[in-house]
Order: structure tokens, then sequence, then C-alpha cells
């Protein structure tokens, strides 16, 4: 191997020989044994570069990323089971309250149509009255 | 040597199985397994997606849909031949290709090459200065550099399966990556000079 390739690798690859391919790798060394100071200076300047990289590797999460992801994450089995009687409680009080008010409804179309009876006899009379008594 | 590589082997064995018994536990919606795999990987993930894609919010929806699938995956989970992170770098490495597909393919709705043209969300708020210029020199490379050094530098990968994943041969993958360095390092170096001290310019050759 020679400088120029030993560059090219420290280009491509970065400071760490363990990650150059692997049927390179012992050339390398070689070559980096014979030139030391060489070596050294190409690795450093590869190595500035792959610190400046790993400054980059992760990026923190925002809560509200965060907080969507947990949302969609398995829930425990008893969540579900509290949340399926929820369900169903809630079912169940809908049921109960819609046929309240049905019966609710029809009481009090029965009640209206007994008042609207009443009271339109007592128009009636009430309008007799008046031509009764003028 | 044998010996490192059996305790490596044993390691990495042991690292399978912890994987495996935390993503059963992710599976029956233990909170605390939850919480310790997305403190592990979220970082990661998002830090790929942001990488990969500059946009912010895009890379939000990639790390939130690779979570999704891994939750959906959990109870099914075994002990295989990847960490759970490394499979998880390889969903939202397709996600992040699917998205650059459709930019490719959409060009009028592509957003904004440079990361600071795009909306700022909070994780790049919350993001070093460091790390924020160096995604954001990441963003102007073409590509396919782009996705070379993600696969080599940060995923790991060696080069025959990154050609293979970029459809490229071992040379030309080493061209892109070659490229790719000497770009950044000429964009760090004009715009955030202290990371990359004065290592502007390439090595040369001296023989």
């Amino acid at each position: 191997m020679d400088l120029q390739r030993f560059e090219m690798l420290a280009e491509a690859w970065g400071a760490d020989l363990a990650r150059w391919p692997q049927p390179e790798r012992d050339a390398a060394e070689v070559f980096a044994g014979m030139h030391p100071d060489v070596a050294r200076r190409v690795l450093a300047q590869a190595g500035t570069l792959d610190a400046a990289l790993d400054a980059a590797r992760d990026v923190q999460a925002g809560d509200l990323l965060a907080a969507r992801i947990r949302r969609a994450a398995p829930k425990p089995a008893r969540t579900l089971v509290w949340r399926g009687a929820m369900a169903a409680s809630l079912a169940l009080a809908v049921g109960l309250g819609a046929g309240y008010a049905g019966a609710a409804a029809a009481a009090s179309d029965v009640d209206s149509a007994y008042f609207t009876g009443v009271f339109g006899d007592l128009d009636a009379d009430w309008a007799e009255w008046t031509e009764n008594g003028a | 040597m044998a010996r490192n590589d059996s305790h490596t082997g044993a390691a990495r064995a042991a690292g399978l199985q912890a994987d495996a018994e935390l993503m059963a536990r992710i599976a029956e919606g233990d909170s605390a397994a939850i919480a310790a795999l997305m403190e592990r990987a979220l970082p990661r993930v998002l830090g790929l997606a942001r990488r990969m894609l500059g946009d912010p919010v895009e890379a939000e929806d990639v790390a939130q849909e690779t979570f999704e699938r891994t939750w959906r995956v959990a109870d099914r989970w075994r002990p295989g031949e990847a960490r759970i992170e490394t499979w998880m770098s390889r969903i939202a490495i397709n996600l992040c290709h699917d998205r650059l597909r459709r930019r490719r393919e959409t060009p009028v709705a592509s957003p904004p090459e440079r990361a600071d043209a795009a909306p700022r969300s909070d994780n790049v708020i919350a993001a070093g200065q460091a790390s924020a210029r160096v995604i954001e020199a990441l963003s102007e490379l073409p590509e396919r550099q782009r996705t070379a050094i993600e696969l080599c530098h940060f995923q790991e990968m060696g080069n025959i399966e990154a050609a293979d994943m970029l459809d490229i041969s071992v040379e030309a993958l080493e061209s892109l990556l070659a490229r790719g360095r000497r770009k950044l390092r000429e964009l760090l170096a004009a715009e955030a000079p202290e990371l990359i001290g004065d290592l502007a310019a390439p090595a040369q050759s001296e023989g």
C-alpha cells in the first residue's frame, strides 16, 4: 500500500482502521508502522471529521413526539379489560338513557295529547260562553 | 483471539436475549420497558431520519412510524440476528428511502434542501449546536453521498452490505464516501470552523 491509497481509505472510511475494508487492513497497518508520522497526520485529519460527525449521531426528541410514540405503544391487558368494562358500562348507560328518554318522550306525547284535548274543549266552551255572554 | 471471539459471541447472544425479553415486556404494555426502549433508541432513530431527510418534521414522522412498527411486532419478536436498534435503523432507512423517492418523483412538492429553511420542531431546538450544524452541512450533500456516509459511518455497515443497499459497486461506494466526506469537511470549515479546525484541506499525497 502506498500513501495515496492510505489517504483514500482514510478519506472514505475515517480514522478507525477497524472500519476499513477487511482485505486492506493488514496492509494499512504495515504502512502505518513504516510511516508513523505520515499515518498519524492522515488519521488525525480523518478523525477530526469523524468526531464532528459523531456530534450529530443522536438527536433528542421533544416531549410532543415522545408522547405521540408512547400513546401508540401496547397497553397492559388490565387496561384493556378496564377500558372494555368502561365501554360496556357506557353503552349500557347510553342504552338506559335512550330508553328512559324514549319512554319520557312517549309519556310526554300522551300527556300533551290529553291536555290538548281538555283545553281544546275548554277553548270551545270559552268561545261558546263569550258568545252567549255577548 | 478465539477466546475474544467466544466472549464477543456470548455477549452478543446475551444482548439478543435481553432484547427478546424487553420486547416481551413491551408487548404486555410494561411502561418501564416502553420507556427504556424509547430512551435508548429514539435519539438514534431521530438522528438517522434528520440526517437522511434534512427536514425535522418529516424526521419526526419517520421516527414515530418506526416505533409504531416496532410496537406492532413486539409480541412476535424472537432472538434473531439483529439487535432491536439495528432492526429499527433498517426500518427507518427504508422509510427515509421511500420519502426521498417520493420527493424525486414529485419535485414540486419536495421540501427545501437546507435544513434551516424547513420548519423547526422542538427536536431541533433541543439538539446541540454542533449537532445542528453537522446535520445542516450533511443536508447540503448530494443524496447518494449523504446516504453512503449514513450507512458506513453512522450505521457502521461494511462496504459490501452498504454497496448492495445502494446498488452500486464497492469502488463506487468508496468514491461516494470520499467525495462526501471531503465536501462535508469544506462545508464545516466554512460554516463551523470550531468543529473542524484548520483541517479543511483534504490530505495531500506526499509520495
